[in-house]
């Protein structure tokens, strides 16, 4: 049995990984999802599969990359499953995008705690389908095919998606003055 | 070249864009300042955002403080379960051992339970009542405005189907005559003076319920002293640390007490459990006598027969028809006149004491209760198939008519803190909501309907467990139903098997298994009213 390896060591690593991962992979599940009820059951649920999953588990790859991935991917599912009337991970037409002006970017110049801090809030406060495929990009490390794949959508739209998540956080963080929406 | 759209040049910047455009797009930066400076901005923006997601997802600010708190609960519990192992393996095995005299302390003898049940029952009707009259009265009234005006809600909404709602009025119809009822509650003493009659149900609870007039209904009192000096002429419950009839009671009674003492007339039966029964001198009960108690003295007149389970039992009076003990010591002094047979199981023959002067009309028998090993009863594993069989064919409608609920509820079992945690809330809470439901009488429709769902799902937490049980040794997903079902035998005879553990241990397993699964299920069935 090729598995053997994990399942001796079962029940002392799971409590480990769960030890060490059990708090990212609740952040994780919770920007992906957006609430902390569904979070907790979805980190809940990721941890309970965990002893079947460990089984496709690649040993050369970090257990970290991994456990996210399959925490990112439950929670794809979730988002699927619940908005699967709602369409928003369908295509929207791509309009043709301002150049931009190299003006100091409110995103760049993080100087202190407080501008951090209203940074991950305003990341936290994106609407799902801007906040989704950025987590998956910049904590998951995942492409815009990968990206893609998972949220069923063309490589371009996550671009966009991407780019208009990252114009949004500019004019939340660049204050009410200029927050004005196109 | 043209400057590029910042789109482009983010997925340039990602490294998005194939050979060719990025070798296009790295000539015209090399030229334009403005790209430049914007594809700089870009990166230093990407890392910004990559260092607040990476924080915001290992740092969450939400993070559910339970998570110390769900190991010290762990910890707590297993504190607890070990306690209690330690304490049921030794007190176990002692109780065969142990002098009569202390057996009542002993949690796991018969007389030890009827002291636990009744101290505790005596506590509670000596603390409680004035809390249960408020709470009583305040449900009561309560359910009543919630219930009309819930179906008054529905009747609204549901224009197309209104046949339930009126169903739900049929049923509060039904339900109202109870509200008949007259409620006497107070801090202190409760006294029906000798002059008043009431026609109702009474519903009394204090620290000293006394009846001393007439009451046509029924009487429900909970209260340290329970004192019947009149008249009831329907049945009496009681509540109470003692529970005395001095006068008459024309129905049945029923008790749980520390004492209950009858020194004057029941009609019908009494249904007794109590640390101590005491029908005095001159006291008759017309009935039959049903008890579970510690100590049971029959000095008065037994009109039928008597079935009594406990310690010892001294009958020095007269009983119409037969006596059926089980327990440690049956005393038949030289007053005792029993009119039937008399059968007594006990430890051991000389443990039946037959005064010279007794007069048993049908003779006595005694049986002796040496406990023989179950194990070598062909019968115990005859039921033991039985309800190995009754949980698969439970499993099996289960799995019918809710696959995705018994599903999750097993997937959900993992995280099993938390349902061990609201399946041991729901395992005590449900039954005190159902008790408190019920003693408003007009809560009596929802309190058996949550005692249905609560024994239903007692019974269908095991079957959630073995499922578990199944799937992980199985190891596989169970995606047909026979597979969910050879893994429902797996799990249920071994989950079998282990109760059938001894010193205790079996007992502790079903209780964890039972909490687990509840816990699981109603976890799931309020998941499935969610959304997601």
């Amino acid at each position: 049995m090729p598995a053997t390896g994990h399942t001796e060591r079962g029940s002392a690593d799971l409590a480990e990984i769960y030890r060490e991962f059990a708090r990212p992979v609740y952040g994780l599940c919770l920007q992906m999802l957006g609430s902390k009820e569904a979070a907790q059951d979805a980190a809940g649920e990721v941890f309970a599969r965990l002893p079947r999953a460990l089984g496709s588990y690649d040993t050369t790859l970090p257990m970290a990359n991994w456990l996210y991935r399959v925490a990112s991917n439950y929670c794809l599912d979730l988002l699927r499953m619940r908005r699967r009337e709602e369409r928003y991970l369908a295509d929207e037409p791509v309009e043709a995008l301002p150049v931009a002006s190299p003006e100091p970017s409110p995103l760049a110049n993080l100087e202190d705690a407080e501008q951090r801090k209203a940074l991950r809030s305003a990341i936290a406060g994106l609407p799902d389908k801007h906040r989704v495929p950025l987590v998956l990009h910049y904590f998951n490390g995942l492409d815009y095919d990968a990206i893609g794949r998972e949220m069923g959508l063309k490589r371009g739209h996550v671009g966009t998606l991407l780019f208009r998540a990252r114009q949004e956080l500019r004019r939340v963080l660049s204050g009410p003055s200029e927050g004005v929406k196109p | 070249m043209n400057c590029v759209s910042e789109l482009t040049l983010g997925m340039f910047v990602d490294g998005e864009v194939n050979t060719m455009e990025a070798e296009s797009i790295r000539s015209h930066l090399a030229g334009c300042v403005r790209c430049r400076t914007l594809a700089a901005v870009l990166r230093e923006e990407n890392r910004a955002l990559a260092g607040a997601v990476w924080e915001l997802v290992t740092e969450p600010e939400q993070w559910p403080a339970a998570a110390p708190q769900r190991h010290a609960a762990r910890y707590a519990l297993a504190a607890i379960a070990l306690v209690a192992a330690a304490l049921a393996i030794p007190l176990n095995g002692l109780s065969e051992q142990l002098p009569s005299a202390v057996s009542w302390l002993n949690p796991f003898s018969l007389a030890g339970h009827w002291n636990i049940t009744t101290a505790a029952a005596a506590y509670l009707a000596s603390n409680l009542a004035g809390l249960v009259a408020t709470v009583v009265n305040f449900i009561g009234g309560l359910l009543l405005v919630l219930t009309a005006v819930v179906a008054a809600l529905l009747y609204q909404r549901l224009a197309a189907n209104r046949r339930p709602v009126l169903a739900c009025f049929a049923l509060l119809a039904f339900v109202l005559p109870a509200s008949a009822v007259t409620f006497r509650t107070g801090q202190h003493i409760v006294t029906i003076p000798k002059s008043e009659v009431i026609d109702q149900v009474l519903f009394a609870a204090g620290e000293h319920v006394l009846v001393d007039g007439t009451v046509n209904g029924d009487v429900i009192a909970f209260a340290q002293v329970v004192e019947i000096r009149g008249t009831v002429k329907g049945d009496l419950i009681a509540m109470a640390q003692t529970t005395e009839v001095r006068g008459v009671v024309e129905g049945n009674v029923f008790t749980v007490a520390q004492t209950a003492a009858v020194p004057g007339q029941i009609r019908g039966n009494l249904y007794v459990s109590a640390g101590m029964v005491r029908l005095e001198t001159g006291g008759v009960i017309g009935g039959e006598l049903f008890s579970g108690s510690g100590f049971v003295n029959l000095n008065g007149t037994l009109q039928r027969g008597a079935s009594i389970y406990g310690q010892v039992a001294t009958v020095a009076g007269g009983v119409g028809r037969d006596v059926t003990f089980h327990g440690m010591k049956l005393i038949l002094t030289d007053e005792a006149r029993i009119g039937g047979k008399v059968t007594a199981t006990v430890p051991d023959a000389s443990l039946v004491s037959r005064a010279s002067a007794a007069v048993v009309g049908g003779g006595v028998t005694t049986k002796i209760s040496k406990r023989e090993s179950q194990w070598r009863k062909p019968r115990h594993y005859f039921w033991l198939a039985v309800e190995l069989l009754g949980a698969l064919l439970a499993a099996l409608v289960f799995l019918w008519v809710a696959p995705a609920l018994l599903q999750r509820s097993v997937t959900a079992l993992g995280s099993y803190g938390r349902s061990l945690g609201i399946g041991f809330v729901a395992l005590i809470v449900t039954p005190i909501g159902v008790l408190i439901a019920a003693a408003t009488l007009v809560g009596l429709p929802l309190a058996f309907i949550a005692a249905g769902i609560w024994l239903c799902a007692m019974y269908l937490a095991k079957i959630v467990v073995a499922g578990l049980i199944g799937q992980s040794l199985l190891r596989s997903n169970l995606e047909k139903k026979r597979d969910w079902l050879l893994a429902m035998l797996i799990g249920l005879a071994i989950l079998t098997a282990v109760f059938q553990l001894p010193f205790g241990i079996g007992t502790a397993f079903h209780i964890a298994v039972m909490c687990f699964g509840m816990g699981a299920l109603f976890r799931e069935l309020h998941a499935s009213r969610r959304p997601v």
